[in-house]
């Protein structure tokens, strides 16, 4: 009886315990980090370290330039950052649950490989709850690490990025007329890659056009009505 | 954030018309990338000054426009830093950037930053401000560039350019465009005199002039002429500006949409300074992305400022009344419900449909 009431005791406590961790999550109005989790790669250099500092250089500028063109995203831009973890992406079982404790709006994992066409990474951006009209809450694309491929690989982040943001303030901010203006530099952006790509653009990045501009569309049809 | 000015060694030209009493400055630091960055930013930096000409007698040109080369790299790749770099040297604009090896292939990165602070000059031509009598009130609407940070395609190099840039004695100087055994190198000091094809002709500092070859790089004319074409806009240079603002939004490759837009808002505040009808213009930009709030603030200062024109036909004004006002209504979803500049855009909007009834 003793045993049975401590451990109801115990279970009582963890679930105290978890709704106090968990609760302010839920709370929380702003997502406001992109984590990366290790590439993995072909051989014994750790791509990660690499990723994240172009990831970062390429968030900052992207920062600068979208409160450049729309200061009135300035806060909610400023708040955001990069966080590099030196470990293995969650389980997929466990991913979902991952992304609903904490403050996450995208999480990033990928790797190399070897291929006749030269070494190829592949990048997954895991957007949860934030996928909005997107078949999956998964972008993966691929792309072979030449320089010419440099330019697709950093607009790709740009874009899932903003479309990321946007979600995010649609989900808090519902009126928030920013919403339409990270979509619409998500879609000039969108619009340029796939015209370079057009020959084997894949269907991630089709997905993510037809879902921009459909959330634009239910935008700008919402106001009208 | 640097709080050191970088060390400027070289002033490349200074074009200024008589009636000028302001210069326009446009700073071209050296990318980051040793020698390859700095003869990458060496060639961008004398393919800028190409772009600016002497102003033509009948045009009413007001600044001078001077090119200006450092021989350090920014302390940081960032905008803040190259904007605080412009400001402490006087220059309105920023062309900067850096060169990076992807994969097993170098490329450039090039980014250019307009500061907004309190220069010296007289006259700011990059605005355009539209101004109505409201009941007895001046409502004004006022617009300036689309943004302030540009992030330009990357370039990727030929082989033969980064094996030919990759020495500091890279820029070779010639006697004539003919010839071909070179008598010195650049170096870091030199004045650029004279433009003729893919050469120019420059004096060293202390030293022999000479003609210098100037490699055509792929993409570089959305980078040159973007920021020749703002330059020239700066300058009051109007339908020199659309000259070259027209090359980037019609590019077929090296300037993305984002780009293109802007390019085409440029030429329309460049033709409305003319007094021209720029409508067409940012219809165009708007058909790229009808989603962007700054092509609808440029639709209605050009429809605001066409009311203005038309003041003797009644008819027109009121058709452009009612147009204001449809624009103002497909597009205020894109505006904040506290924007000031939609306030005054619609205040200005009922006005002329109530005095064009």
């Amino acid at each position: 009886m003793w045993v049975t009431g401590t451990i109801l005791m115990n279970r009582f406590s963890l679930a105290i315990l978890l709704i106090l961790l968990v609760l302010p999550r839920l709370v929380i109005a702003d997502r406001d980090s992109i984590e990366i989790f290790s590439y993995s790669s072909f051989t014994n250099n750790d791509p990660t370290p690499a990723v994240a500092n172009l990831l970062r250089q390429k968030w900052e500028l992207l920062r600068e330039q979208t409160i450049s063109a729309h200061p009135e995203l300035t806060a909610k831009m400023t708040k955001i950052h990069i966080v590099a973890r030196n470990s293995a992406l969650p389980d997929p079982d466990q991913l979902s649950s991952y992304w609903q404790q904490t403050p996450v709006l995208e999480i990033l994992s990928g790797g190399t490989v070897q291929t006749p066409s030269g070494n190829t990474m592949t990048t997954n951006i895991y957007l949860g709850d934030l996928k909005g009209l997107l078949k999956k809450p998964t972008v993966s694309v691929k792309l072979i690490v030449t320089a010419e491929e440099y330019q697709n690989y950093r607009d790709l982040h740009s874009v899932v990025t903003l479309y990321a943001i946007a979600m995010d303030t649609r989900k808090n901010h519902p009126t928030d007329r920013g919403i339409t203006q990270y979509l619409a530099d998500a879609k000039s952006l969108l619009e340029d890659l796939l015209l370079r790509d057009s020959a084997d653009a894949n269907d991630s990045l089709r997905d993510l056009r037809a879902a921009i501009s459909r959330e634009l569309f239910a935008l700008q049809s919402s106001y009208s009505h | 954030m640097s709080k050191l000015p970088i060390l400027i060694l070289i002033v490349s030209i200074m074009i200024r018309s008589s009636q000028a009493d302001d210069e326009i400055r446009i700073m071209i630091p050296a990318f980051r990338g040793g020698t390859l960055g700095k003869n990458v930013a060496t060639v961008l930096n004398l393919k800028v000054w190409r772009t600016l000409r002497l102003p033509p007698k009948d045009l009413p040109y007001r600044a001078g426009g001077k090119v200006i080369w450092g021989t350090q790299t920014l302390q940081e790749d960032s905008h803040l830093e190259a904007e605080n770099v412009a400001e402490n040297n006087g220059c309105q604009m920023i062309l900067w950037g850096d060169v990076l090896q992807f994969g097993d292939g170098i490329l450039v990165e090039s980014f250019l930053s307009i500061p907004l602070y309190e220069d010296l000059r007289q006259d700011h031509s990059e605005e355009w401000s539209v101004k109505v009598t409201c009941d007895s009130a001046n409502v004004e609407l006022k617009i300036s560039l689309p943004t302030r940070r540009y992030e330009f395609a990357p370039i990727v190099l030929d082989k033969d350019i980064v094996d030919l840039y990759s020495t500091p004695s890279a820029i070779k100087l010639f006697e004539t465009k003919e010839s071909t055994v070179p008598f010195g190198v650049l170096g870091d000091s030199y004045t650029a005199i004279q433009h003729d094809g893919d050469y120019t002709f420059v004096k060293p500092t202390g030293g022999k002039p000479g003609w210098v070859y100037l490699p055509r790089l792929s993409g570089e004319i959305a980078i040159v002429d973007f920021a020749g074409g703002l330059l020239r806009l700066y300058r009051g240079d109007y339908a020199g500006a659309i000259d070259l603002l027209v090359k980037v939004s019609e590019s077929e490759s090296g300037a993305g949409t984002r780009l293109k837009i802007d390019s085409l808002l440029l030429q329309a505040l460049a033709l409305a300074k003319l007094g021209g009808n720029p409508t067409q213009k940012i219809d165009v930009a708007i058909r790229l992305n009808p989603y962007l709030q700054v092509c609808y603030k440029f639709k209605i200062q050009a429809l605001a400022g066409q009311y203005l024109v038309t003041q003797d036909s009644p008819d027109n004004q009121r058709s452009i009344a009612k147009q204001i006002d449809q624009t103002l209504e497909s597009s205020a979803y894109l505006f904040s419900e506290n924007d000031e500049w939609f306030a005054a855009a619609r205040r200005i909007s009922d006005c002329m449909l109530k005095h064009s009834h």
